[in-house]
């Protein structure tokens, strides 16, 4: 016998669910990697030099408009085009760079990025430095620029974006770091323009169902940027940025098959089908010689094993999912997107001292973009159901002992099927870069 | 007989380990298996999830390992290296040297591997012509080292001068005449090749029948070159003189003997050899030097070749439409 008595899910809910998942799917499926490059300029006697790195994908982006054919060469121009440095009001004009350079060196760096020096030479020792840089704002607003001023052997960092294309540098001494307010900024727009991001905040915010579990997936979250950045403290770095993305993927999959999962007549087609279609992928990803992604397949698939052994299990005392279930997926994919940022910054070659500050603004960002999410769906979804934030249905067989199952709608069923194909999509298409 | 003697001792139960004890506890105590095995699935499949998205970082090398003198933005620079270059430096033992000679070769190497890492920043071997020249001259180098490691024997060269004879000789001379008749230039616009052949051809005939060369000149309007000098002149003085197209045919001539025409770029030539020394095949002993070092440079060609051979067999070479190699 089963205590909770389930009442139908209100055809707000319903409507709502459908209308979220649908809208995750209509702009499909690939949400775009954010978009960033990295700056260096070195102060030195009368000189500033400048080496930019755009990586292939950026660059790749901006062929057809702003570069009509992808060259080294237009590259370089285009990069030359959009920096420039000034200082005490003056312009610092670009040098010529002898032999056949032209006023940009291309550079030589890591594979799949391309590398240019441009040396600005100004009529005095700098003093009142402007650093301009307009490099691909205006193909891609979202675009950021991790930048790094030397002046001497001291180091600071900064940041242009789309709304801060010049920096103002009144004295070069004593340059200030980039404000921690705008690794805030970059941390809550990289949760609210990230599609599966947004995806797995709906979908875990549906399958709790009730306010105090949206709390306890805040809680996750909080317990996984900080996971993240002990690890990052004891030197561990995440192999490929979209294993993280594809990751992102399962786990939107799982909460949604997990929130399929008691409304089934037969649970078992969920709580096996799913972790035997991860471990069959892992043996195809084997096949293809790609160990990371067959690792993370088959540990995904061992996961989901436990994970939605471990509901089923308890499953029998109520027909919701059990309470804080959700708060373990909240965790993994905080604990995942706290190395997103130390992805992007690699190819400065940081050490975890040198970007604990923006570390801590970035999560921080991210967890209150989380937190507004979680609480508009939760709001949402309380006032479609008319102020029941529960969605309950009535047992189908109460007498069975098997598994209770919800009585579950059509639109219902879809919706957040379309959750579980957009997450497996995203892990499958992503784990081939 | 006591009570307690009465009493008929049970049987003990054998002593059973931990694993056995905890086995028992699990199948008895069915609900913490509920939740202690998927428990178990979820930390396993984090852990091979976790092996397969995250690895360790680099560590940045803070000391000197041992067997390098110092490390340059993590790129060492030998003990052995440094030793040897502040031998070749101070043209003493390195045991003989001051710290203060040790400090200066040491900042040069320093400086110097500064200097490398900073030209493949700049991707120097892809750009700039004299470091890829001295890039292909060191692998050559390298791969004819095992062959000139061992010094050739007598025999050998022997052997290689009987193969080249045609190419040891001493004396030969020549006092040579090249005239030359030009065409198509502004001076002589109206004079094309196939008339110039022509002229040249009745300019040999008459040379060849005794008419004097003076007359001949003038008359077809034949021009020393310039190519030689009026004197006599070394076989290979001539060679590089009259270049690759003349000199053969000079080679050829004898005494009192004049060409057929040769086309060459600045116009028709015509040749008269005026005295000629043939040269003497020259004896072994007195090339053994230059044998010595044709061998050696036929050795670092062959390894050369053969090194060539090998990397095309394993690149991928596409050509443009319509080129050849």
């Amino acid at each position: 016998m089963h205590g909770a008595r389930a009442r139908a899910p209100s055809r707000g809910v319903r409507r709502l669910a459908l209308l979220l998942a649908l809208a995750c799917a209509v702009r499909l499926v690939h949400a775009a990697g954010p978009s960033v490059s990295y700056s260096t300029w070195i102060v030195s006697g009368d000189t500033v030099m400048l080496r930019f790195v755009l990586p292939v994908a950026e660059a790749e982006r901006l062929t057809g408009a702003a570069v009509p054919v992808l060259t080294v060469g237009k590259l370089g121009q285009y990069v030359l085009d959009h920096t420039a440095v000034s200082s005490s009001g003056r312009d610092c004009p670009a040098l010529d760079q002898g032999y056949d350079l032209g006023k940009v060196d291309p550079v030589r760096v890591a594979p799949g990025q391309y590398g240019f020096e441009i040396l600005f030479r100004c009529d005095a020792p700098p003093s009142a430095l402007v650093l301009v840089n307009h490099a691909v704002f205006d193909r891609l607003p979202a675009h950021v620029n991790f930048a790094r001023l030397q002046v001497g052997s001291r180091f600071t960092d900064q940041l242009f974006t789309a709304g801060t294309q010049r920096l103002h540098i009144a004295d070069l001494a004593a340059a200030p770091a980039a404000g921690l307010g705008g690794y805030v900024s970059l941390g809550l727009l990289h949760v609210l323009r990230d599609l599966s991001r947004l995806c797995f905040l709906v979908v875990a915010a549906v399958a709790a169902r009730r306010p105090r579990e949206t709390v306890r997936i805040l809680a996750g979250l909080i317990a996984g940027y900080v996971l993240a950045l002990a690890a990052q403290a004891a030197g561990v770095v995440a192999s490929e940025e979209p294993l993280i993305e594809a990751c992102i993927g399962f786990l939107i999959a799982l909460c949604a098959v997990t929130t399929l999962t008691p409304q089934l007549e037969r649970p078992r087609i969920a709580t096996a089908g799913w972790p035997l279609l991860l471990l069959a992928l892992a043996i195809i990803a084997a096949a293809l010689r790609a160990p990371a992604p067959a690792l993370l397949l088959a540990g995904g698939a061992v996961f989901s094993a436990g994970f939605m052994a471990a509901i089923r299990a308890r499953l029998p005392q109520g027909a919701r999912l059990p309470g804080g279930v959700m708060a373990l997926p909240a965790a993994v994919f905080g604990f995942l997107d706290g190395f997103v940022l130390p992805s992007l910054l690699a190819p400065l070659g940081l050490p975890f001292s040198g970007r604990l500050r923006m570390s801590i603004g970035y999560d921080l960002g991210a967890l209150l973009a989380e937190a507004g999410v979680l609480a508009v769906v939760a709001a949402a979804l309380t006032l479609a159901g008319g102020g029941r934030f529960r969605i309950e249905g009535p047992l189908r067989d109460p007498g069975s002992s098997d598994l209770p199952a919800l009585q579950g709608t059509l639109v219902e069923a879809i919706a957040v099927a379309t959750f579980a194909g957009l997450g497996t999509f995203w892990l499958v298409i992503r784990l081939h870069p | 007989m006591n009570e307690a003697t009465l009493i008929k001792p049970s049987r003990r139960a054998p002593h059973a380990g931990p694993l056995a004890r905890l086995r028992r506890r699990l199948l008895t105590d069915r609900a913490r298996l509920g939740w202690l095995l998927p428990a178990c699935g979820i930390a396993f499949g984090l852990i091979l999830a976790g092996a397969g998205l995250f690895r360790p970082a680099p560590r940045p090398i803070t000391a000197v390992p041992p067997g390098y003198v110092a490390l340059v933005n993590q790129k060492g620079i030998l003990t052995s290296d440094f030793i040897a270059q502040t031998q070749t430096e101070t043209s003493t033992s390195f045991d003989q040297t001051t710290p203060a000679e040790r400090e200066h070769v040491l900042r040069e190497m320093i400086d110097e591997e500064l200097l490398v890492q900073r030209a493949l920043v700049l991707d120097l071997p892809e750009t700039t012509t004299e470091v890829r020249d001295a890039m292909a001259a060191a692998v050559n180098a390298q791969v004819a080292a095992p062959l000139l490691e061992i010094e050739p024997t007598d025999e050998e060269l022997r052997a290689f001068y009987d193969q080249h004879r045609a190419k040891y000789t001493i004396g030969g001379t020549m006092t040579v005449r090249d005239l030359v008749m030009h065409y198509g230039t502004y001076a002589d616009a109206d004079q094309s090749l196939p008339q110039a052949e022509t002229d040249a051809a009745e300019a040999v005939y008459q040379l060849r029948s005794g008419a004097a060369l003076d007359y001949v000149m003038e008359h077809f309007g034949l021009v020393d070159s310039g190519r030689v000098s009026d004197g006599e002149e070394l076989d290979f003085a001539a060679k590089i003189h009259l270049g690759r197209t003349l000199y053969p045919v000079a080679a050829a001539l004898n005494a009192g003997e004049i060409s057929e025409p040769v086309v060459d770029k600045d116009g028709v030539h015509v040749l008269v050899m005026q005295q000629r020394q043939l040269p003497r095949p020259a004896p072994f002993s007195a090339v053994r030097d230059q044998v010595y070092s044709d061998l050696r440079a036929e050795q670092k060609q062959r390894a050369s070749a053969q090194n060539l051979s090998i990397l095309r067999s394993q690149a991928q070479i596409l050509l443009a439409p319509g080129q050849s190699e």
